[in-house]
């Protein structure tokens, strides 16, 4: 797993922490039941604040993704390489319908009309 | 030191000064030993097994052998020794002669006198200093084979990439490694251990066996990280022992093909403060070679080490 932050870059650094390990995640490195070194580690190595890391970790928590145990570490979910690419397919759809100029209410309702 | 010193006293003066405390005993004592000598003690110190003095010369004097075989052969004819493997092979043949030393010289001395086997008592304490005896001239003996050629120095054509990071971007690399045959190894090791225990009611077998396992076991998963301070290694993902080798100690990084017997099998082999070497091997294939800027080396076995090498490079070059 290799994770970068620029901090030069616009974008906010848990998001650019989030999507890297949300790709990396898809791609199965790190693995299924695989434990994420220790939160403070990593973000020591990436010089940014444990916080920002920890809100990376609570994105990916959200979408079912990580399973954050308190005292046992943060772990990958064991069906978290096919949940990731469910959940860029997502991304990309609301993406596509913003673009397209739908709001909020309606994308919502266009998912629910498929369910 | 140079090599041929270094030959010399691992293929020749060590063994002969080993052989002097092996056959000094005997030649001193051996008349006032009984007809025969407790060999083997029951947890509380009391004897329950002997032989006779001339077939505790031939045992011991065949481990002396087996060990004389291992730290000279290797000493004297291997040119050059091959990684770890000829660490592992002299200190373990010097460890082998001063254990069979040790024993006969305890024995020899401690039962001299005694008109019985039966009256002979175990002396832990001379027992932990045979054992440190022997590990002190495997030491010494690993310590003397960093000054022979070794195959695995020179990082040769091995590939040296560097990742492109921009002056604000900083990036970390992680994996974890495990080794099911260490697992495999480890769960073997507590079976062995409970049947010693019901088959002879041993504890101590029990513990030993289960401390062996327990070592194993914790090699057998690591977790490997590399950033812009350097390489760092946790077991078990316990936080103790951990292994940290900072980017002002690495003169490079490259990716290394790993075969387990030229390190001297697996889990953590050699030792960066004795032989100048370490490697953590978890199974044959790639992993990061570090060459320390004191001309020391160390190894572990991860897949896919190229980011891992290429970060380590590039933060070594803006370091």
């Amino acid at each position: 797993m290799l994770l970068r932050v620029d901090t030069a870059s616009s974008q906010p650094l848990h998001d650019q922490i989030a999507g890297q390990l949300r790709q990396a995640i898809a791609d199965g490195d790190p693995a299924p039941c695989e434990k994420l070194p220790a939160a403070r580690d990593l973000a020591a190595s990436l010089g940014v604040n444990v916080h920002t890391l920890l809100r990376a970790f609570q994105a990916l928590r959200d979408e079912g993704l990580l399973e954050v145990r308190r005292g046992r570490g943060t772990i990958v979910t064991g069906n978290a390489p096919q949940q990731a690419n469910v959940v860029a397919l997502a991304r990309q759809f609301v993406e596509h319908a913003r673009r397209a100029g739908l709001a909020d209410a309606n994308i919502r309702h266009l998912l629910e009309a498929q369910l | 030191m140079n090599e041929k010193t270094a030959r010399l006293l691992l293929g020749i003066a060590i063994p002969g000064l080993l052989a002097l405390v092996f056959v000094a005993p005997f030649l001193l004592f051996g008349s006032e030993l009984a007809d025969r000598v407790a060999t083997h003690f029951t947890a509380s110190g009391v004897p329950d097994g002997s032989m006779s003095p001339t077939l505790l010369g031939v045992t011991a004097g065949v481990m002396f052998l087996v060990g004389l075989v291992m730290c000279s052969g290797v000493a004297l004819y291997a040119r050059p020794v091959v990684g770890s493997t000829g660490f592992g092979v002299v200190s373990l043949g010097a460890f082998l002669m001063a254990l069979a030393a040790g024993i006969v010289a305890q024995t020899v001395i401690a039962q001299r006198g005694l008109d019985d086997w039966t009256e002979a008592r175990l002396a832990w304490l001379w027992m932990l200093a045979v054992g440190a005896f022997g590990l002190a001239a495997a030491a010494l003996a690993a310590r003397l084979a960093t000054h022979l050629p070794h195959l695995v120095t020179s990082s040769g054509d091995a590939a040296m990439p560097v990742m492109d990071l921009s002056a604000g971007e900083h990036a970390v690399w992680s994996a974890t490694m495990r080794s099911q045959m260490m697992y495999v190894l480890s769960a073997a090791g507590v079976l062995v251990g409970f049947f010693l225990w019901i088959a002879s009611s041993s504890l101590f077998s029990l513990g030993v066996c289960a401390v062996v396992s327990l070592a194993v076991g914790a090699l057998a998963s690591v977790q490997v990280r590399a950033d812009r301070t350097g390489l760092h290694i946790t077991y078990a993902s316990l936080p103790w022992p951990r292994t940290e080798i900072g980017v002002a100690d690495i003169e490079s990084a490259s990716v290394i093909d790993v075969r387990p017997m030229q390190w001297g099998g697996w889990g953590y082999r050699g030792s960066l403060k004795i032989m100048k070497q370490a490697a953590v091997v978890l199974r044959a294939g790639p992993g990061i070679r570090l060459d320390l800027r004191n001309g020391k080396i160390f190894v572990v076995t991860v897949d896919h080490p190229e980011n891992a090498v290429a970060l380590l490079n590039a933060e070594i070059a803006r370091r």
